[in-house]
């Protein structure tokens, strides 16, 4: 029977914050992935407009079909398309984020690693690009292609991965002069298994709370730019267009643009404070490491 | 590309103008929204964050902290919307004073041939709900930042010894406090700038406010790719002045880093 360390808890325990947040976050997943698969009409065709458009949340229509959040004005259920749109969100965020942070870690890895020309001619891109604000970069890509899915992740991505390019690069140095990697490589380990096998994984900390921090701010860029049309395109909903769409309603029917901005509000607020609590988590160990290194 | 490097970015497709005098129509309008909302932001950030370290991890402390969270999280167009619900048609509906029904588009009454004071009025009125929205937005990053520098400078030797020595709380917090964050702010202002800049683009798209983000929303719109990229330029131009100037005031305002 191996030996239990007292120092680490056996169980991760989680604040009732992070429960919370977690909670919320499972629930408008589990909601996205099951609430569209139980519609009775397709969210995204148009029926019967003049009877079924703009019914009142928590309201029956014409044909005695409930509407929890009410229909916008095509008549279409907002619930429906709310959590069709929140798959689109919370796979554009995760989606981008991440393969922005896989980027920026590859990047950042082989600049430090190699150093010389290519770590001269990276960093110098990724700082003329740091240069522009990341909306204004944003919206030029976005304008370069055609809207949509595929271009909001690309643009996502193409404008995301500096940071953490320069966050790897700085933790790769650092950990280049460890004297484990001059073991490694006394061992006859080529450099390739050397960086990846043990350079790498102790410099990933950082990238992984800005990565997660980004997610939040990924969803809300997608969203910004759906609403400015330069993003997912109707009839595909996303809560930004939706919201868009409620625009001119905001007197007439303010639930079309209210339902969708609280679930963008929800989302990002539940993913900013797990990122925040993750960054204390994994600061407390950096801290420790920092000491058993001195 | 030549033409890019002495400052001639070409002719715009939509209406034929040079791309320069098309930006310098709009920047100086998005310089004032967004140079008085960052005003207002360290106005009203800076005390908040005092408080907030002040009180810190009381009901004060927390129940701020939770309005600054939800209201970063909020994406600004859709509390721009809600602003225009309430102010514009709201308050015409429900028949609250003249006062407070503030118009939601544009930066001027049109048609109006105002002079002087009643047009300074005027776009004034048609900039409380934009600015309302930046500010709030700014403020809640602010006050975060300036929490934590407070919290960090309370912990001060000096602080002890100013209060050992029975220096009123008020003036500890003045003139110890106030003054050795105010470098960091200035610095962290001028940092600001271009981001408060660059984050109006969705506030200009709503409000109408003819400055460079609603330039840059029609101009992709309308295919207009010289003054889009002009209008990059001109960003990551006031970008690296920002930077500059922060570097520069940084040794004026805090003697230590003068060496």
């Amino acid at each position: 029977m191996p030996a239990e360390r007292k120092d680490v808890p056996r169980r991760l325990s989680l604040t009732t914050l992070e429960r919370v947040c977690l909670g919320a976050l499972a629930l408008l997943a589990f909601g996205a992935v099951i609430v569209p698969l139980l519609a009775r009409r397709d969210p995204l065709a148009i029926g019967d407009v003049l009877s079924l458009r703009l019914v009142r949340p928590f309201a029956t229509d014409t044909s005695g079909e409930f509407h929890l959040l009410g229909t916008d004005r095509f008549g279409r259920d907002l619930l429906v398309r709310m959590m069709m749109a929140g798959r689109l969100s919370l796979a554009v965020g995760v989606v981008g984020s991440v393969l922005a942070a896989v980027v920026g870690t590859l990047v950042g890895a082989v600049a430090a690693w190699r150093g010389g020309l290519a770590d001269g001619i990276s960093m110098a891109i990724a700082d003329a690009l740091l240069a522009i604000p990341r909306l204004v970069l944003l919206l030029v890509c976005a304008a370069l292609w055609q809207p949509g899915l595929t271009t909001v992740v690309v643009v996502l991505i193409a404008t995301g991965w500096m940071g953490v390019a320069r966050l790897v690069r700085g933790e790769v140095l650092g950990v280049r002069a460890q004297p484990y990697v001059d073991a490694a490589t006394a061992l006859g380990a080529r450099p390739r298994r050397v960086l990846l096998r043990h350079a790498l994984p102790n410099a990933l900390g950082p990238a992984i709370v800005a990565t997660t921090l980004g997610v939040g701010n990924a969803i809300l860029l997608e969203s910004g730019l759906s609403f400015l049309g330069l993003g997912i395109q109707p009839p595909q909903p996303s809560w930004g267009n939706m919201i868009a769409g409620g625009r001119d309603l905001i007197v007439a029917a303010p639930w079309v643009a209210i339902a969708p901005g609280l679930a963008l509000i929800v989302t990002v607020l539940a993913c900013t404070l797990l990122g925040d609590s993750l960054r204390d988590r994994l600061a407390g160990e950096s801290g420790l490491t920092l000491r058993d290194r001195a | 590309m030549g033409g890019v490097l002495h400052g001639d970015l070409g002719e715009s497709f939509a209406t034929r103008r040079p791309v320069g005098g098309v930006l310098l129509d709009a920047m100086p309008v998005s310089l004032l929204l967004g140079g008085t909302a960052l005003l207002i932001t360290f106005v009203v950030g800076v005390p908040l964050g005092i408080v907030q370290a002040a009180r810190r991890g009381r009901a004060t402390d927390r129940i701020l902290t939770v309005m600054a969270t939800v209201v970063y999280a909020a994406p600004s167009y859709w509390l721009a919307l809600a602003l225009v619900a309430v102010f514009t048609y709201g308050a015409a509906t429900w028949g609250l004073p003249p006062a407070l029904r503030l118009p939601a588009f544009g930066m001027q009454s049109p048609g109006s041939e105002l002079h002087g004071g009643a047009r300074l009025l005027d776009i004034g009125r048609h900039a409380v709900l934009p600015l309302t929205i930046l500010a709030a937005i700014g403020a809640a990053g602010i006050a975060r930042y300036a929490r934590t520098s407070v919290a960090d400078i309370l912990s001060q030797d000096w602080v002890r010894t100013a209060r050992a020595k029975g220096v009123a709380p008020r003036r500890v917090y003045m003139r110890h406090v106030l003054f050795n964050i105010l470098p960091a702010m200035v610095v962290l202002f001028a940092l600001s700038l271009p981001g408060v800049v660059a984050g109006s683009i969705f506030v200009e798209s709503v409000f109408a406010w003819p400055g460079m983000g609603r330039l840059m929303v029609a101009s992709i719109a309308a295919r207009d790719y010289p003054v889009v990229l002009g209008a990059t330029i001109w960003y990551a131009a006031l970008v690296i002045f920002a930077n500059l100037a922060a570097d520069l005031l940084l040794p004026v305002l805090d003697p230590r880093r003068a060496g």
